[in-house]
C-alpha cells in the first residue's frame, strides 16, 4: 500500500487529524494594572486574562484579552495560572493570586505553588523578595464537559479583590472516525481513520 | 527462557495500543493470528521553541528507545538504528521539551520499495490527543530500512521532517530455533 499524497512512500490506513490541538499544560495568564485597580478599589478595566489554548477548530480560547476569557482544556490537563503585574519595570509589584474557586470540584490539587521556602531563603523581605509563586491545578480526569466558571480572588498589596468571569470549558477529544480518500490511481475509494 | 517468551507483547503497552489492523474495530487487540514478539517504545523528545525558531529538528530532537540490551544503537541523537525481528512492533511517540507547546508525531516516512516488510500506522490513546505511531515488521529485514518522523509542531500548518533518517536493522544473529 502506498501514499496516495506520495507514492514513494508507505500508506498508513489511519492519520492524525489534521489540527493543532492544546498541549498537556496550558497557561493561563492574569495580566494586573495594579496601580489601576488600587486607585479605584476595583478590578474594572484593570484586568485581562491571556491563554495559550485552543478549541476545536484551531481557533483561540473565546475571551482571550479580557476579563471572559474561556479556557478550552480537556481533562486531565495541568493548568497553570499566572499573574502579570503591569508597573514600572523592577519595582517589586506586591500581587500575588489568593485563591481559585470553582463552585464544584473541577481540579486536582488546586493551589498555590512556588511560594518561597522561608528556611531555605532566610533572607527573604516580605513585599521586597522578588516572589514568582503561581496557582495550578489539573482537571479532573472523568470531569464532565461542560462549562464551568470560577473565581479569581487577586491580593493586591493589603487589597483582596475578586475577578469573575473566566470559565474553562472542557470537552473531549472526538473519537475516531473515518473518511473515504481516493487513490491516486483509481477510482476505487478508500477509507481512512482520523485519530487524536 | 527465550526473548519471545520474557517480552511476548502481553503487557500494558501491547495491550493498550491498537495496530489499527481493522479499522472497524480499533479496540482489537494486536494479538491473534499475527502475533507480537516484542514491542519496543521509540520516544522522540523535541524542543519544539528551538525546532521553530531554527526552522529545522536538526539539535532540537533527540531520539531514545528501550532496545538498548538488544543491540540499538544512536540513543540521545537525532538518529536511532533499532533492531527488531518479524513480527515485531515498534510504538514511537512525542514528547515536548516545553510541556506547554504542542508537538504531535504527525507520520512516519518509508520508502514504499520497503512495504513488504514494514507497515505503519497510528492511533491516539483514548480519550486523549496523544498520538503514537507503529511501525510493525511483516518479514524478517535483510537491510537497514530508512525512515523518518515527522512532526507538527506548535500552530506552524508544514510538517518538520528529521533532516537525517532512523533506521530498523535486521536482527542480531540468534541461538538457532529462536529467531525468525
Amino acid at each position: 500500500m502506498t501514499d496516495p499524497a506520495n507514492p514513494s512512500l508507505i500508506a498508513s490506513p489511519s492519520q492524525p487529524r489534521a489540527l493543532v490541538r492544546n498541549s498537556i499544560q496550558l497557561n493561563i495568564v492574569i495580566i494586573v494594572d495594579v496601580a489601576r485597580a488600587i486607585a479605584a478599589g476595583t478590578l474594572d478595566d484593570a484586568v485581562m486574562l491571556v491563554d495559550n489554548s485552543v478549541d476545536r477548530d484551531e481557533k483561540p480560547s473565546p475571551g482571550r484579552g479580557t476579563t471572559g476569557l474561556a479556557t478550552q482544556a480537556q481533562p486531565g490537563m495541568v493548568l497553570n495560572w499566572i499573574i502579570y503585574p503591569v508597573g514600572p519595570f523592577g519595582d517589586p509589584v506586591p500581587a500575588a493570586i489568593d485563591a481559585i474557586s470553582f463552585a464544584q470540584k473541577v481540579c486536582f490539587k488546586l493551589q498555590s505553588y512556588g511560594a518561597v521556602d522561608i528556611p531555605r531563603s532566610p533572607d527573604y523581605v516580605p513585599g521586597v523578595t522578588p516572589v514568582y509563586d503561581y496557582w495550578a491545578g489539573m482537571v479532573l480526569p472523568k470531569l464532565a464537559a461542560g462549562s464551568y466558571p470560577y473565581d479569581v480572588t487577586l491580593r493586591l498589596g493589603e487589597e483582596r479583590m475578586t475577578l469573575t468571569g473566566a470559565t474553562l470549558d472542557i470537552w473531549y477529544i472526538p473519537p475516531d472516525d473515518s473518511e473515504m480518500l481516493l487513490r491516486d490511481d483509481a477510482a476505487e475509494a478508500r477509507p481512512i481513520r482520523r485519530v487524536g | 527462557m527465550t526473548r519471545a517468551a520474557t517480552r511476548s507483547g502481553t503487557g500494558p503497552l501491547a495491550q493498550a495500543v491498537s495496530t489499527g489492523s481493522d479499522p472497524a474495530d480499533p479496540s482489537e487487540p494486536i494479538v491473534s493470528d499475527r502475533p507480537v514478539r516484542t514491542v519496543v517504545t521509540g520516544l522522540a523528545l523535541v524542543d519544539v521553541v528551538g525546532a521553530l525558531a531554527s526552522g529545522t529538528l536538526a539539535n532540537s530532537a533527540y531520539l531514545f528507545d528501550n532496545a538498548q540490551t538488544d543491540g540499538a544503537i544512536g540513543h540521545g541523537t537525532a538518529s536511532l538504528s533499532t533492531p527488531l525481528s518479524a513480527g515485531d512492533l515498534m510504538v514511537w511517540v512525542s514528547m515536548g521539551l516545553e510541556c506547554e507547546a504542542f508537538v504531535r508525531l504527525s507520520g512516519i516516512r518509508i520508502d514504499a520499495a520497503f512495504a513488504e516488510f514494514v507497515a505503519i500506522d497510528c492511533g491516539a490513546y483514548t480519550g486523549t490527543a496523544v498520538v503514537y505511531w507503529t511501525l510493525r515488521v511483516l518479514k524478517t529485514l535483510v537491510e537497514p530500512i530508512p525512515y523518518q518522523l515527522e512532526f507538527r509542531l506548535g500552530s506552524r500548518s508544514e510538517p518538520m521532517i528529521m533532516p537525517v533518517p532512523s533506521y530498523l536493522l535486521p536482527p542480531r544473529a540468534t541461538p538457532a530455533g529462536e529467531g525468525q
